[in-house]
């Protein structure tokens, strides 16, 4: 097994002081240490922003895309070699913007990919724009784009689309976090983790402290994640403008689902398989 | 020397689609070559359609002239192809009364026609000999009786049509096939068995029985038609291409027997006319060649699983058109940033936009030269007949992962749907290399593995991830060695410079240009694609003429052949680009890359495929 | 002096920006030619940014070679910028620890000027701001003013901490170079009303003078100022500023907006514009007027995504599927990107077709400083859509009536008993799905018909600096060279060759500003017979003389190239122009 900090790489971290994203980085690195893999039998397939740099951090494969594609590009990973460990990383720009049909089509897939989502609530690299996530009433240094409508919630669209493992970590708190995601890790379909981060350069309402005040965890209320209408009503809490409505943490629902890469596929790496010419022998006697 | 044309139109839903390549595959079988074209309109039901089968007993490479014998399932279809039939041919049409009638008559000028109904035995005397003869066949209402359902009277049309090709000596012996094993009506008759067998005896029996009412309507009634006739006659030569045979198939399937054929294991798609047959054929093979199909939420997604599954080591491919590639133009510069080999077939139509979905041209070859942000070396094939789109394609594959970057097959709709008769594939002549020499990091360092080494090719080392010990870092951003990515300004030189260097030596990769039927002549014409065959057949027309005139065909264009296209074009008093687009792109090209100045353009762009002989006059007027 | 070439370096949000625009703008004000670039990193915070702030009596557009004066927020950033100091320059730094012996260091106590002036760390580039002016020999007048306009909605005493912080820096530095003051700007020798504007706001600046209604976008650099600005001033300038969930959706969008009657624009970079193509396509063929702002940063892919570049030359002119007509604009610096955002919307409407203006970073993060007089001249182009409608009869509208010029009667939807279509398959003069050979052949020609007239609306290019030839033409024609370029790099050209020229050498520059159409005619023309041809480009194959072969059968005797994600500088394209020229002509 890995040690911890065998999941650690040369390049240099260029995140802010503070930001969410090291909570994530090293919630990801306990879970990948508790689950026993090895580095190399891991890929992390990175979106673009901040938080896809999670892949040049985290000491495993990687394979560092395009924005608003790691899914595409994981699933393409999955498809190709089931026997990979396949993490998606990626902001809540990347993949509830730009990628956001990609993501309710995973949903529909159940791969057997984990995804976890850096949801701050706004666009940190390209310097504060309102993001799919920010709430209404977040207004964004000069910007008001975005903040008339309400918020994408991903829990809600993955209930919608039948995910089969949806779930919310809170940056803040790392050993939860690091558990959901041993969870994600064991859980055979999309083991999707909305993670609430605060970005301590443009969301100035969202803050750590904003969080760390309502997130609570469903596990402690009881929550049978199994009950698809409980499930429901826990995604919809969510605090308005002024109210102090709790953040539920936790896994809201899962089911078992068979993972796509097992429906109706070779079933294997067809990264491995010899060519075989007779396939195409007999492929062109049918053209006779 | 045989070259007719058969054509089969109708509705969009009345089975034109399926006669025309029943009826292709027959006369293959019965020894012939054949080009086949369809003609269809961007909709599932109604409409026109029609598909022109060129049958010839040489090699044929192009869309066929007018029609010596055509099967009009509907009414429009005579009115649209009257002026489209040879003098003299035949129209079999859907109907009742009067069994016979002639061109010129609105059809349900009973009168008149009834007046006018002749033998075509008469045919060529008398002033109305360009008309074509019409026999009413009630395809739909013979596949009611015999086949319980209308759907068949495609099957009852085809009946019919071959009909004309026997002789016409008695309505006795024409009950009969004379030779029952050669003649391409008992050819038919097998290919329906083998074709239906899996759907039971009793669909089989009532398909025959189709044909066979079909066939006897037109025997009844004497007729028959010289040029069609011929094929019945001449079907016991000995047109056999060598030992392997032929295969009769699209542009798309040759192009998907390619991918298989170098050990394609991934593809990813969206359907999108007319690439859409490439992807439902791999589909159906993903079991038995151990591939995987996935069809993506929309272009993007192809191309970025195709990349996500070239990274984990799939030779993998996706195909689309115009529209399509547009989306898919920034995952082709992802490829190339990340240096993963992907094949892209697009498969053109008239643009831009929606355009015809259905319709040819080849007005994308700029695009593809130079789409997505910076510059990074790629690979360009637009393979000019079906067995070049299959070595094309193998190249494609091959190349691709030997210099890892990406490769176009510039295909369209002309090469994509038109069924082709090749000699069968010479497997013995396709390559499928390995694409990693795993063996030789048994045992190396951990994490000692650099995805980007430099090397005096530009091409690293690949590896899959998942070896153990070794990490496999890939990524669209700036890198260094490793695969991390930097700013660094001297490691972003060095990287371009690793990357772009690989030209050199993908040119020298490449398989020069066809020159058809020698290198020099007075006039060269010059073109890609699917332009080949009309270009080969006007040049053979000039030729017979004594016009000094030799075609130079492209399929392997980028990286472009310069040195090799200044030399063959420098003896040639002058140079004609013959392409299917407006702009003239190859002749832009041709300037950019040598700084030769096609004298004169032939450009189409109608949506059509060109015709070699109206382009042999066009040739001949700017020579 | 007549110049001063100062560097500020600090980390990503130590305030850099508002360093170098502070002090650009007072230097402005004080009747300077300024030039500021902005070297920026990918990422929030930390890492090793900077800028150059070019100071001249002259017209500046280009970096200039050494720098005098190197402030840096960070001491350990001094180290990296030695080599591009000038000998007798002035380091102000927190400390003077580690520098070379020789250069002369002062020691000045930023972060303590900003914690005790300004009661925030962050106010030590404001202590830059005065520091920096002390240096230059300017007096920190109407500090006040400036830090108001950028700070005034931070309310409270944001601005007076700032200028008692500029103020305590200035002070410093006067008290510690008493003695000398080496790099003292003589006064200024012409007077103007210049703005000091980054290429970025003014093409915003320029498409709101044109008229622009709609401006979408999805972040990324180096497009994101563009949409910034325009959000900035959406209210007052009656636009609508809309953030859409990725690129395709910001096209797409535009389109409708352009098709329902609203000047509309784009603004995307690199992958962006890679998404776009699609939608640009649509544009081509709904004939619907689109403008599009494409930044050019390196790639292929993410590439960098804070540098520059201008390898999307040739992807710009071919992007999209199919054939159809567009414009490519190619402006050189604020000044003429103001302009070129009015030209692409009275072309784009004029001929409704996309056009589409390619800038890179460099151009668009650059502040420039611009005669205001140069850009109040500007017209917004009057709209072509049809106003006089009484003359079509009820729903008789045919928006894509075939005309000799292709350019067919515009009306929008909305119009009072007509119909308007826009339609993506090939289509007839009514707007309606066709699939007839004959059809398609008038609605292509009709389209490409469209180019000639684009032609003709551009300026064409001409040769700047013109050799002057003597009377006697003693001057041998064919030993002239002609240097070619394209958007950003003209300032550093223009520079290269008036060096060249001072050292005898006869050179010229042109400098296309529009790229496509490609001005073919006018470009054989200036080069006539014999004049040798080379280009200057910031792209790894020489698109610009692939161009120019294609298009004029001229071959280039060679190109100076540069392709690491920063901008050429004037020294290395006269040495470049220097290897070229010599190596023929010698």
């Amino acid at each position: 097994m890995a040690e911890d900090k065998a999941w650690s790489t040369s390049a240099e971290i260029t995140w802010c002081p503070g930001c969410g994203n090291f909570g994530i980085l090293a919630a990801l690195r306990q879970a990948l240490a508790a689950a026993g893999l090895e580095p190399w039998q891991v890929v992390v397939v990175g979106g673009i922003g901040q938080s896809g740099k999670v892949a040049q951090y985290i000491g495993a494969n990687f394979l560092h895309g395009l924005h608003g594609r790691a899914i595409p590009h994981a699933l393409g990973v999955k498809l190709a070699n089931p026997e990979l460990k396949v993490i998606v990383v990626g902001g809540d720009g990347d993949l509830y913007g730009e990628g956001g049909n990609h993501l309710l089509h995973a949903f529909r897939r159940n791969p057997d990919i984990v995804c976890l989502a850096h949801n701050n609530g706004v666009y940190g690299l390209t310097k504060g724009q309102a993001a799919p996530t920010s709430s209404p009433g977040f207004a964004p240094k000069n910007r008001e784009a975005g903040t008339h409508i309400p918020a994408f919630n991903p829990l809600a669209a993955g209930l919608a689309m039948g995910g089969s493992f949806i779930a919310r970590g809170f940056a803040g708190d790392i050993k939860h976090l690091a558990r959901l995601i041993g969870e994600a890790f064991e859980h055979k379909g999309f083991g999707f983790i909305d993670i609430l981060q605060p970005c301590v350069t443009y969301n100035h309402v969202n803050t750590a402290e904003w969080y760390r005040k309502r997130v609570y965890d469903l596990e402690l209320e009881s929550h049978n994640p199994l009950d698809a209408d409980a499930a429901r009503a826990r995604i919809l809490e969510w605090p308005a403008e002024g109210d102090d409505v709790e953040i539920p943490i936790g896994v809201f629902y899962r089911s078992r689902r068979p993972a796509y890469e097992t429906c109706g596929r070779p079933g294997q790496a067809v990264t491995r398989l010899e060519f075989d010419i007779d396939v195409v022998k007999k492929a062109m006697e049918e053209f006779r | 020397m045989t070259d007719i044309t058969l054509a089969i139109a109708g509705q969009a839903g009345q089975g034109v689609d399926t006669a025309s390549e029943l009826l292709a595959r027959t006369l293959v079988r019965s020894g012939y070559h054949i080009f086949s074209y369809p003609n269809v309109m961007s909709r599932i039901r109604g409409g026109h359609n029609f598909t022109a089968v060129r049958v010839s007993d040489r090699q044929v490479y192009s869309t066929p002239g007018k029609f010596n014998a055509l099967l009009a399932m509907d009414e429009l279809s005579v009115r649209e192809h009257r002026a489209d039939m040879v003098e003299g041919g035949t129209m079999i049409a859907e109907g009742r009364m009067p069994s016979i009638e002639h061109h010129g008559q609105s059809s349900n000028d009973e009168a008149r026609m009834t007046i006018e109904t002749r033998n075509s035995n008469d045919r060529g005397r008398g002033e109305r000999a360009d008309r074509p003869t019409i026999l009413r066949v009630p395809m739909a209402e013979i596949a009611g009786k015999h086949g319980g359902s209308k759907t068949m009277a495609n099957v009852v049309g085809l009946g019919a049509l071959l009909a004309l090709t026997e002789s016409g000596d008695s309505p006795r012996s024409r009950g009969r096939d004379r030779n029952p094993v050669q003649s391409p009506f008992s050819k038919l008759r097998n290919l329906l068995k083998e074709r239906f067998a899996s759907k039971g005896e009793e669909v089989v029996r009532q398909n025959l029985a189709c044909l066979k009412a079909g066939a006897d309507h037109i025997r009844e009634r004497r007729v028959t038609n010289v040029e069609c006739r011929m094929l019945g006659q001449s079907a016991t030569g000995n047109r056999q291409s060598g030992k392997r045979g032929r295969l009769l198939l699209t542009g798309n399937h040759a192009i998907a027997l390619g991918a298989l054929a170098s050990g394609v294991r991934f593809h990813a798609g969206y359907p999108m006319s007319p690439s859409t047959p490439i992807m439902e054929y791999l589909a159906a093979k993903q079991a038995e060649a151990g591939l995987v199909m996935e069809q993506a939420e929309d272009e993007i997604a192809a191309i970025i699983m195709v990349i996500g599954a070239a990274y984990a080591g799939a030779r993998a491919m996706t195909a689309t058109s115009g529209g399509g590639f547009s989306l898919m133009v920034e995952g082709l510069g992802m490829a190339a940033m990340a240096e993963l080999p992907v094949v892209v077939v697009l498969a053109m139509r008239a643009g831009p936009a929606t355009g015809f979905p259905t319709r040819t041209e080849q007005g994308e070859l700029l695009f593809v030269t130079s789409a997505s942000q910076d510059e990074f070396p790629r690979f360009v094939f637009a393979p000019g007949t079906a067995e070049e789109a299959f070595c094309a394609t193998n190249r494609a594959f091959e190349l691709a992962a030997r210099f890892q970057v990406p490769a176009v097959v510039l295909s369209d709709q002309l090469l994509s749907d038109s069924l082709w008769t090749v000699p069968s594939f010479n497997l013995a002549r396709t390559r499928v290399s390995s694409d990693f020499d795993e063996s030789a990091w048994q045992g190396r360092p951990a994490n000692s593995y650099r995805r980007y080494a430099i090397t005096a090719s530009g091409v690293s080392p690949r590896l899959r991830p998942g070896f153990r010990g070794q990490l496999v870092r890939s990524l669209g951003s700036e890198h260094d060695e490793d695969g991390f990515q930097t700013e660094d300004k001297a490691v972003r030189v060095k990287m371009h410079e690793k990357r772009m260097s690989k030209l050199e030596a993908m040119a020298g990769a490449m398989e020069a240009p066809t020159c058809y039927p020698e290198e020099t002549a007075d006039v060269a014409v010059v073109c890609f694609g699917s332009t080949y065959g009309a270009a080969r057949e006007a040049v053979d027309i000039l030729r017979s003429e004594r016009v000094s005139v030799a075609m130079v065909h492209l399929c392997d264009l980028i990286p472009f052949p310069r040195e090799r296209m200044t030399a063959l074009l420098a003896p040639a008093r002058k140079v004609i680009t013959v392409e299917g687009n407006s702009t003239g792109q190859l002749a832009a090209l041709l300037r950019r890359e040598t700084g030769i100045k096609a004298d004169a353009q032939v450009l189409k762009y109608d949506g059509r495929p060109f015709e070699a002989a109206s382009l042999a006059e066009e040739i001949r007027r700017k020579c | 002096m007549n110049e001063v070439n100062l560097v500020i370096a600090g980390r990503a949000g130590q305030g850099l920006q508002v360093i170098s625009r502070t002090l650009g703008r007072m230097l402005v004000r004080a009747g300077y030619h300024v030039f500021i670039s902005q070297d920026v990193m990918s990422r929030i915070r930390g890492g090793h940014n900077f800028a150059r702030v070019r100071v001249r009596t002259e017209p500046v557009a280009a970096d200039g070679d050494k720098a005098q004066v190197l402030v840096a927020l960070d001491p350990a950033l001094v180290a990296r910028h030695l080599p591009g100091l000038a000998e007798d320059a002035v380091v102000v730094a927190d400390t003077a620890d580690g520098l070379p012996e020789g250069l002369s260091a002062t020691r000045l106590p930023l972060a303590d000027i900003a914690r005790e002036h300004g009661k925030d760390p962050v106010m030590a580039n404001a202590a830059a701001v005065g520091a920096a002016l002390a240096l230059v020999g300017l007096e920190p007048v109407g500090l006040d003013e400036m830090f108001e306009s950028q700070f005034a909605r931070k309310g409270g005493d944001v601005v007076k901490r700032n200028v008692a912080a500029a103020e305590a820096g200035f002070r410093a530095i006067m008290e510690e170079q008493q003695r000398s003051c080496p790099h003292r700007l003589l006064p200024p020798t012409t007077q103007g009303d210049r703005l000091l504007i980054s290429g970025a706001e003014a093409l915003a600046l320029g498409a709101i003078a044109a008229g622009v209604r709609v401006v979408t976008g999805y972040p990324m650099s180096p497009a994101t100022p563009i949409v910034e600005y325009c959000f900035r001033h959406a209210r007052e300038a009656g636009l609508i500023v809309e953030q859409t969930e990725d690129e395709v959706s910001a096209a797409n969008l535009a389109i409708g907006s352009a098709f329902a009657g609203a000047r509309a624009m784009v603004c995307t970079a690199g992958g962006g514009f890679c998404l776009v193509n699609e939608a640009l396509s649509l544009a081509g063929m709904t004939e619907v007027p689109l403008v599009l702002c494409v930044g050019m940063r390196p790639g292929p892919a993410t590439g960098m995504a804070t540098r520059t570049e201008q390898a999307d030359l040739l992807f710009s002119i071919y992007s999209g599927h199919g054939e159809f007509p567009r414009a490519v604009l190619t402006p050189a610096d604020a000044a003429q990107a103001f302009h070129a955002a009015r030209d692409a919307f009275g072309i784009a409407e004029k001929y409704q077709t996309p056009v589409i203006i390619l800038f890179d970073q460099f151009m668009a993060d650059a502040l420039w400083a611009v005669e205001r007089s140069s850009l109040m001249s500007v017209v917004s182009s009057p709209s072509s859509v049809v106003s006089n409608t009484a003359a079509i009869k009820p729903y008789s509208y045919r928006r894509y009536e075939v005309t000799e010029n292709g350019v067919s009667p515009m009306l929008v939807p909305g119009t009072p008993e007509q119909l308007v279509y826009a339609d993506s398959d090939e289509h007839t003069e009514e707007g309606h799905i066709t699939e007839s050979a004959a059809m398609r052949v008038l609605m292509v020609n009709k389209r490409n018909a469209k180019l000639s007239g684009i032609m003709q609306e551009l300026e064409g290019p001409k040769v700047e600096a013109e050799v002057e030839v003597e009377a006697e033409a003693e001057v041998e024609a064919e030993k002239e060279t002609l240097v070619f370029c394209f958007g950003s790099t003209r300032g550093v050209v223009a520079e290269a060759t008036a060096r060249l020229r001072g050292k005898g050498h006869e050179v010229a520059m042109v400098h296309l500003k529009c790229v496509w159409p490609f001005p073919a005619e006018a470009v054989s023309g200036l080069v006539g017979k014999g004049r040798k041809v080379v280009t200057v480009e910031q792209n790894y194959s020489g698109q610009l003389a692939q161009l120019l072969l294609q298009e004029c059968g001229l071959r280039v005797a060679g190109t100076v190239r540069q392709y690491d994600g920063r901008q050429l500088a004037v020294a290395e394209v006269e040495v470049g122009l220097e290897e070229l020229i010599g190596a023929k002509s010698g």
